[in-house]
């Protein structure tokens, strides 16, 4: 079956389709970690040529390496096999060796949270700024929400003060979930879910952002769990 | 749970969120749904793609992980020396019973594997007499490796047990549980890497 380079964005190739041979998990190899990425500007390279072929008869279009700082630098037009071996041999040392994974996925995040309007936007930033303190200060710096509220959660609803509840009991929609949720506690002994269910259960008694409590359970109960997100 | 009961809990939580006041938190389960757990997604958002790119994050910082760790019997275990294998991470501790139930299974499947390239590495935190009493007892055969000051943990940003990453053959990060795994789920992940 033919196989179909899609390019998602001028960094960003998926691959569709099957295939087999040492040509597509070369280049899977290559063009997902890493600050540089060997990119084709070949739609449809490898469904036109039938990989036995590959290795005497192929042209590549174009190769470059895409670097974030400068973008796409071309390397080398109708090239055929030895120097695109060459290349890749070349590519893949400075893919593995630089710290781009982490980068590139601070990229994309930053990409998709800037459609999120505030306040989401904001948590899920000082979110993303807490996972990566411990070792990479400086993006941590740089997605910290800037503004009076930087690094601060909104508080829950049930936390909002006395004078703006209603007079009749308020009960929110995350409040009407917790029954629920008390519910499934009991199903879902090993489930994804009993982070969520345990820290809403737990917070009326916390004084802070549900999201960001950490606590540790009795043994043996949920497991030993430090919750935080 | 099974696909139906979590599917159900998706829709629940979805449900939940509408008109309900802006909870980053609320997102980042649905997204754990969607991305760990196959659930289709239950709506169009932004706020949902920003979360999953967030778990995504999470999980790059995994990749990069360098942790070396002594194992019980005093062998020292690193990502990158595992280059070639497809490494199986989980942490676990003894007194974590979802932990100690998918224990048996990551032992099956290691001694199915094993001559396939896959290695098992289970990471504890816990002191070595107490990790080493219990696996005595239970006789696993796969490395055990003690993290007494957490930097593994804190390397794949481990917020609850058991957790278990795999890495495929060129290092990269394939597949991650966020919870305890079922044997047959245990399957799909290494089938994600090739093994089956």
């Amino acid at each position: 079956m033919g196989s179909k380079w899609r390019a998602k964005s001028p960094t960003e190739f998926s691959f569709v389709g099957t295939s087999s041979g040492w040509d597509r998990d070369l280049l899977e190899w290559l063009c997902p970690p890493g600050p540089l990425w060997l990119v084709h500007h070949f739609p449809n390279l490898l469904a036109n040529i039938p990989a036995d072929t590959m290795s005497t008869t192929a042209h590549l279009s174009v190769v470059g390496l895409y670097v974030p700082e400068f973008g796409f630098v071309e390397v080398v037009r109708q090239m055929r096999f030895p120097l695109w071996t060459a290349l890749v041999w070349i590519g893949m040392p400075l893919c593995a060796a630089g710290p781009g994974t982490v980068q590139q996925a601070v990229q994309r995040f930053e990409a998709m949270c800037s459609k999120v309007p505030a306040p989401l936007g904001s948590q899920f930033r000082t979110t993303a700024a807490k996972v990566l303190e411990a070792r990479h200060p400086e993006l941590a710096q740089k997605l910290m929400p800037a503004g009076p509220a930087a690094g601060k959660f909104p508080p829950a609803p049930r936390e909002e003060p006395a004078s703006h509840l209603p007079k009749q009991p308020y009960i929110s929609s995350s409040d009407a979930s917790v029954k629920p949720l008390r519910m499934l506690i009991g199903l879902s002994s090993s489930s994804i879910w009993r982070p969520r269910c345990v820290r809403c259960l737990l917070a009326p008694q916390s004084s802070t952002w549900p999201g960001i409590c950490a606590a540790r359970f009795p043994k043996g109960i949920w497991g030993r769990r430090r919750l935080r997100l | 749970m099974g696909p139906e009961a979590i599917t159900a809990v998706a829709e629940t939580l979805a449900e939940s969120m509408k008109g309900a006041p802006p909870d980053g938190s609320i997102y980042l389960d649905l997204a754990s749904l969607i991305h760990y757990e196959r659930v289709q997604p239950p709506r169009h958002d932004a706020a949902l793609d920003a979360a999953i790119a967030l778990l995504e994050l999470r999980e790059s910082l995994a990749q990069e992980s360098r942790f070396s760790l002594t194992a019980l019997d005093g062998r020292v275990y690193s990502l990158a020396a595992l280059r070639g294998k497809i490494v199986l991470v989980n942490f676990w501790a003894t007194s974590c019973m979802p932990c100690r139930k998918e224990l048996p299974e990551m032992e099956k499947l290691y001694r199915e594997f094993g001559d396939k390239g896959l290695v098992v590495l289970a990471i504890s935190t816990e002191e070595r007499a107490v990790v080493a009493k219990f696996i005595a007892e239970m006789g696993y055969s796969f490395p055990v490796l003690l993290d007494p000051g957490g930097k593994a943990s804190a390397d794949f940003v481990v917020d609850g047990i058991p957790k278990s990453f795999l890495f495929d053959r060129q290092g990269r990060l394939v597949a991650e549980a966020t919870d305890r795994r079922s044997e047959s789920q245990f399957r799909s992940m290494l089938k994600a890497a090739g093994l089956e």
